[in-house]
């Protein structure tokens, strides 16, 4: 057994090396650099904590983050289990459409924006469309439509991926237990809560976590279409860190990172809490 | 068996790692070549390791001489060069001792009179020039040693009537060689005949140099080599050709003046020298190394557009090279000189500013012994926004390696002020204050809690220009707005304002006049003054395009700046051909100021400070700061410099903005008033665009009330515009909009508020 | 008609997502003309509203013969990106794969922690170390080098995180059998582990390849020679006289994306679920 440990370890250990050298010693460098301030190497205590805290900006960008998390999450997790459902129960062109859905994915940010730009410019091709509907278009990145534009950008990337997985987790569950359902007379909907939610509860921590990761991502598009100062509802965590790191505000931007690192860790921990007590 | 696989399993990983490292490590050494090509080179390389290194060396033309048209080492083993008097329009053959320390002036006679687009030495120390063409032939005129021209006219190939020679030079054995319109290299013989030299296979050459019986023809592709005596076409060389593909401008000619590279043959069989705007350099044929023997940021011709003419290696130490205008330089080598100064000095700026590279070169001159290594966060060519240049700066700065010197125009300067990254500079402010002056309300608008941290070396003001109920109302926004109208509703038959004004100039006029007025106590915007602002802007820009379908959006957003020379905004040429009632914008130096007075005598107009009544505000510019570091001797002496009587006078480059150094701007003021180019007639003409009318004006000296009342303005300034690159993008894109009719006054307003106030919270 | 429905709304979702491709698709054999006269009002050079045209008018091939003769750059890019990718990915079969497998089959001190670990740097926004990593690169010297980017990618605990969800899938039975036969653990892995592993690790290598493939930050800070730049930091610009070369250079970019998606799309759907069964 002390043997087989040993083993384990020493997979690890290169990669976690590696790990350590380009993203923990410069994550402790981070956490050091929250204590001290920006340029020279003053210690600062608790200030720019204090100075992150009461900072507008950061504010702000927390809640928006955290409101385009709580809004995407459940939306893309409901809309990519639907669609895997029903993509489950279609015979015809299924491996076509899983390949459309998964197609976003491989876009690189920069042509997604360039059609950004086309579609949903005050004069671009939404407002056309809504026009020939007679209605009234706004100049989606400017207003607060804005928010909804990346809500929409980050659902219609990620949506294939998601489905993909679902319909792995679906894939696992025997046909028989359907079969018997059915056989006690159970309908569809009866069938999905009490059958199909449950027994997908462990892929979705995995879905989640990836989910939750690609959030982070929509901001390539939101500061490639509108740069550093966008609209109010799609100012981000990651514009302030970056602005701050314009204005060579290494202090803050050290503290709200650590911050932020906090609630991962507390988001994370009470995820996989929660589901290993379920399971 | 098992044991086998996993050996293959493990030398796969292996063959994996190796390759891996190799990928990584040939990534290395490819892009060391590069820097060898003299793209961009900071600090010493191994080419220059070792000790010695070449200088620049004072060297005067003979008298009369403004201008070099050619080069060439003569048998006789002087120099010789073809000489010109451009405002007299005669033409010398030189012939230099002791490395230009001697001339021998030889003037030329029988060659008509008129304007010699170019010339050629030859190393027998005759010449030959070359006409404009006239009635469809072009003249040669073959000059022999003594000054003695003879005219054969030239049996260029008849593609196009016009067809002209834009180029000619010798080579070493004395055939004659030019290249004309359509790109096409000929040799010229006594008689006037033109032989076709290659066939180009239709590529056109767009200049070509002579490296003794070397010929090199450049085209957009690469470098043709052509050997002169042996009449065949040699085979290319890629390090050669790389160093067009990489950089195009290198290929590119557009005036008949010089080219962006020439050459010389080396003292070796097979040694090409060639100089360009990055330096000198010394290619061995056959070889795959380009070796820079001299880096330009050491030099006078540290500047991007640098055209140059002609280029002599006279032996392996002593180097001549002609520029396009009246620039002439030699260089020697030192080889007891250490090969890089002992001292290295990082001078950093957003923008590229021409005026800045000369105050460079000539600080270099003064201080051998220090290496200005200057950059240019935004150099415009290669796609690099804002955010990319400040955040690669920023982290420069935090691991200790940025520079030393920080040239803050469009950067946050209190940012930098608050983290700690600038020094306070008062003391060197105060010295040249005492020794030669410094306007004091410069220095009272550079303060910072009593202290200067940084301080601009030249500076711009916003003026409006016009009849005197123009200037009467020009002293605010609303005022010039309701001029405007009123002016619109007497005369709607042309424009009020210069046509040439977009949204984006207009409102970068207007920006630069009022900004100072915008922030709050709190440091976040004012909207009430935004407001205005906005609806003042929307007003003077309605009055004429209001009535037009097509709305009119300036192509260049930026700073007004291009090719790192700023030029003012204000046109006093659209009053003389009267295609506007009143003119307003910057004026960015004593060139400008003279040219706009000599105007008047047409338009009768003056001129008052735009926006006076409200702000009297001024353009910073080149705002210079130490950056606080160890060693921070070398930073202050370049910033004392830059501040200094010697840069501020002795930088040629007048079109960026007025001295604040006063010593240096009684200098200009002097010159103004008694103008060596005044006497000799310098004039302007320009159409009206379109119409067949020519218009123009002398230029004629400053009188003294004129100069007068330019330093009483120039007093009054008080409070610098805001300059913050990020702050100015947000008003000018949301205005944009605004003016365009796209979005609302109030949505505009509150964009602007929304956007800024977020960015001063963060 | 329930069978109506479900077409409808799976074919429709299909149309929305693979309908950016499609743009581009069209633009790339469209002339500037053609296209600047589609976009002219987001162009602001035009009335009314932006369209677009699913098959050109004036179909030409100038774009493509253009792209593939006459621009360096692009191809330079192109290289960069698939150096850059090739490297990341063959660094993480190196070290990433080991650590997943430790991490997932053995038990040791320090795991859970380990575990936790990979999992919040992986959700790290690049701009929280950004600073202290490029201070890292600086102190190896790597700065400017391929290297500044390739040698982060490979420690990348996203692929860790992959893997080890589809090593947790394989039964334990397999390996104990191994065991009492007689393996070491490093033969279990090279035998055992890769072998069945081998849908987790394609879709790791699927998964990192698309990040690495469109990643941007990373290059934009370590990178200043513009040589040097992968292909994801190309911004097409629709405004200049290349219209035509710009959307054909972005089909082009994210082509090599898709053709390794969709071959290595069976695989990420693969294994996830009896991943998941034993989580």
């Amino acid at each position: 057994m002390v043997k087989r440990k040993k083993a384990g370890f020493l997979f690890v250990l290169p990669g976690l090396l590696g790990v350590f050298v380009f993203y923990v010693i410069p994550f402790g460098d981070v956490v050091r650099r929250s204590f001290v301030q920006a340029v020279g190497s003053g210690f600062a205590g608790m200030k720019n904590y204090h100075q992150v805290l009461s900072n507008q900006a950061f504010c702000l960008a927390a809640g928006n983050t955290l409101r385009f998390v709580l809004v995407c999450l459940p939306l893309l997790l409901g809309l990519s289990l639907g669609i895997a459902v029903l993509l489950q129960g279609q015979e015809k062109g299924k491996n076509f459409l899983k390949s459309a859905y998964l197609v976003p994915l491989a876009i690189p940010a920069a042509s997604v924006v360039l059609l950004w730009n086309i579609v949903f410019d005050q004069s671009g091709m939404l407002n056309g469309i809504l026009s020939f509907f007679h209605l009234k278009g706004k100049d989606w990145m400017n207003s607060g439509a804005a928010f909804g534009v990346l809500v929409f950008s980050y659902i219609w990337k990620n949506l294939g991926y998601d489905v993909i997985l679902w319909m792995a987790g679906l894939h696992g569950i025997s046909e028989s237990i359907y079969e018997a359902a059915k056989v006690d007379g159970a309908g569809a909907w009866k069938c999905f809560f009490y059958i199909t939610l449950p027994n997908i509860r462990p892929v979705a921590f995995t879905i989640i976590i990836l989910s939750f990761l690609n959030s982070f991502k929509v901001f390539r598009e939101a500061y490639l279409v509108v740069g550093n100062y966008p609209q109010e509802k799609i100012y981000l965590l990651q514009h302030v860190f970056n602005n701050w790191f314009l204005e060579l505000s290494v202090d803050k931007m050290a503290a709200g990172s650590v911050l932020l690192c906090i609630v991962l860790v507390v988001f994370v921990f009470l995820l996989q809490r929660s589901w290993d007590k379920e399971v | 068996m098992r044991k086998k696989r996993k050996l293959t399993a493990l030398l796969m990983m292996l063959a994996m790692v190796v390759t891996l490292v190799a990928g990584c490590s040939s990534g290395g050494t490819e892009k060391k070549k590069t820097d060898g090509g003299g793209l961009k080179q900071g600090q010493g390389t191994e080419a220059k390791a070792g000790s010695g290194r070449f200088f620049e060396n004072e060297i005067t033309l003979p008298d009369g001489i403004d201008r070099i048209k050619s080069l060439k080492k003569l048998s006789d083993g002087s120099l010789g060069a073809v000489g010109e008097d451009s405002g007299e329009r005669v033409y010398y053959l030189l012939q230099g001792k002791d490395f230009g320390k001697k001339w021998k002036k030889t003037k030329i006679k029988n060659i008509g009179t008129g304007y010699k687009p170019c010339a050629a030495m030859s190393p027998d120390g005759t010449a030959a020039f070359f006409d404009y063409p006239e009635d469809g032939t072009v003249k040669a005129h073959l000059v022999d040693a003594k000054g003695k021209g003879t005219a054969i006219s030239l049996a260029l190939p008849e593609k196009s009537k016009e067809n002209r020679v834009l180029q000619a030079a010798y080579d070493a054995n004395g055939r004659l060689i030019v290249r004309d319109f359509e790109g096409t290299l000929l040799e010229v013989g006594d008689d006037g005949s033109c032989k076709k030299l290659f066939d180009t296979k239709g590529v056109g050459i767009n200049y070509f140099g002579i490296a003794g019986k070397l010929l090199l023809a450049v085209h957009n592709e690469g470098i043709f080599l052509f050997d002169t005596e042996k009449q065949e076409l040699l085979e290319e060389e890629g390090t050669l050709n790389d160093l067009i593909i990489k950089d195009k401008k290198l290929a590119s000619v557009d005036t008949d003046s010089g080219q962006p590279m020439v050459f010389s043959e080396g003292t070796q069989e097979n040694d090409i020298l060639f100089a360009n705007a990055d330096g000198i350099f010394h290619f061995t044929r056959g070889g795959s190394v380009i070796e820079q023997l001299m880096d330009s940021t050491f030099t006078s011709f540290g500047s991007g557009d640098v055209i140059l003419q002609d280029m002599v290696v006279f032996d392996n130490e002593n180097i001549f090279i002609a520029g396009s205008g009246s620039e002439f330089y030699y260089y020697s080598y030192d080889e007891k000189a250490a090969s890089v100064p002992e001292q290295e000095l990082t001078v950093y700026a957003l923008d590229e500013s021409s005026y800045l590279r000369k105050a460079v070169a000539l600080f270099q001159k003064k201080n051998p012994d220090i290496h200005v290594n200057l950059e240019f966060g935004l150099s415009g060519k290669d796609g690099v926004t804002l955010e990319d240049a400040l955040s690669v700066l920023n982290t420069n700065i935090l691991a200790k390696k940025g520079p030393d010197v920080l040239i803050l125009d469009g950067m946050s300067v209190d940012s930098y002020i608050e983290k700690g990254v600038l020094e306070d500079i008062t003391n060197i402010v105060e010295e040249v204050e005492k020794e030669e002056g410094i306007f004091s309300n410069i220095i009272e608008g550079s303060k910072k809690d009593g202290k200067i941290y940084a301080m601009p070396a030249r500076f711009l003001f916003s003026i409006v220009e016009g009849d005197k109920e123009t200037l009467k109302a020009g002293g605010s926004l609303e005022n010039i707005a309701k001029r405007a109208e009123e002016l619109k509703k007497k005369d709607s038959s042309s424009n009020v304002i210069p046509g040439h004004k977009g949204t984006q100039t207009l409102l970068r006029d207007l920006y630069y006049a009022d900004s100072a007025t915008w922030q709050k106590e709190d440091g976040s915007l004012d909207e009430g003054r935004m407001t205005k602002f906005l609806e003042n802007a929307k007003r003077i820009y309605n009055v004429d395009q209001s009535d037009k379908k097509e709305d009119f959006r300036d192509a260049s957003i930026g700073d007004g700046t291009s090719s790192g020379v700023k030029t003012g905004t204000n046109d006093s040429a659209a009053l003389i051909n009267k295609s506007c009632k009143f003119s307003f914008g910057s004026i960015t130096s004593f060139l400008e100021f003279q040219g706009m007075c000599s105007t008047w005598s047409q338009t009768k107009a003056d001129y008052c400070l735009m926006n006076g009544e409200t702000v009297k505000s001024y353009i910073p510019y080149l705002s210079a700061g130490v950056v606080a570091k160890e060693n921070t001797e070398a930073a202050k002496l370049f910033v004392k410099f830059l501040f200094g009587k010697q840069a501020e006078a002795d930088n040629t480059n007048e079109s960026t903005g007025f001295p604040v150094n006063i010593a240096a701007f009684d200098v200009f003021c002097k010159e103004k008033m008694d103008d060596p180019h005044v006497k000799e007639g310098l004039s302007m003409a320009f159409g009206d665009g379109g119409g067949e009318e020519v218009y123009g004006f002398e230029y004629r000296n400053l009188t003294q009330k004129e100069v007068d009342k330019l330093t009483e303005i120039v007093k009054s300034l008080t409070q610098p515009s805001m300059t913050n690159r990020v702050i100015q993008e947000i008003v000018l894109e949301q205005g944009d909009k605004y003016l365009l009719g796209e979005q609302e006054l109030e949505s505009a307003v509150e964009a602007i508020l929304q956007k800024v106030n977020l960015y001063l919270a963060e | 008609m329930k069978k109506v429905i479900r077409y409808v709304i799976l074919f429709s979702f299909a149309l929305l997502e693979i309908s950016p491709v499609l743009f581009l698709l069209a633009g790339t054999f469209m002339g500037n003309q053609e296209i600047v006269e589609c976009v002219a009002p987001v162009l602001k050079k035009g009335d009314g509203y932006a369209s677009w045209k699913l098959f050109p008018v004036f179909p030409t091939m100038k774009n493509i013969v253009e792209l593939l003769l006459d621009s360096p750059e692009f191809f330079q890019m192109f290289w960069n990106s698939v150096k850059i990718a090739g490297g990341i990915l063959a660094g993480q079969l190196i070290f990433g794969m080991p650590a997943a497998w430790g991490l997932a089959r053995y038990s040791f001190t320090g795991k859970k922690i380990i575990y936790m670990l990979y999992i919040i740097m992986m959700m790290m926004p690049f701009q929280v170390t950004m600073l202290s990593e490029y201070l890292v690169l600086d102190r190896l010297e790597l700065l400017d080098t391929s290297s500044a980017i390739i040698l982060p990618g490979i420690f990348s605990t996203f692929s860790v995180f992959i893997m080890y969800r589809f090593f947790c899938g394989i039964p334990e039975s397999i390996l104990e059998a191994a065991r009492i036969d007689g393996a070491g653990e490093f033969q279990i892995f090279f035998r055992l582990g890769i072998p069945l592993g081998a849908a987790g690790i394609i879709s790791a290598m699927v998964l990192s390849f698309l990040e690495c493939w469109s990643m941007m930050e990373q290059s934009m800070t370590f990178l200043e020679t513009k040589s040097l730049w992968p292909l994801s930091l190309f911004l097409p610009e629709i405004e200049d006289g290349n219209a035509g070369l710009s959307l054909c250079a972005s089909f082009a970019a994210l082509l090599p994306a898709v053709i390794v998606f969709l071959s290595g799309q069976d695989y990420l759907e693969q294994g996830i679920a009896s991943a998941a069964v034993k989580e």
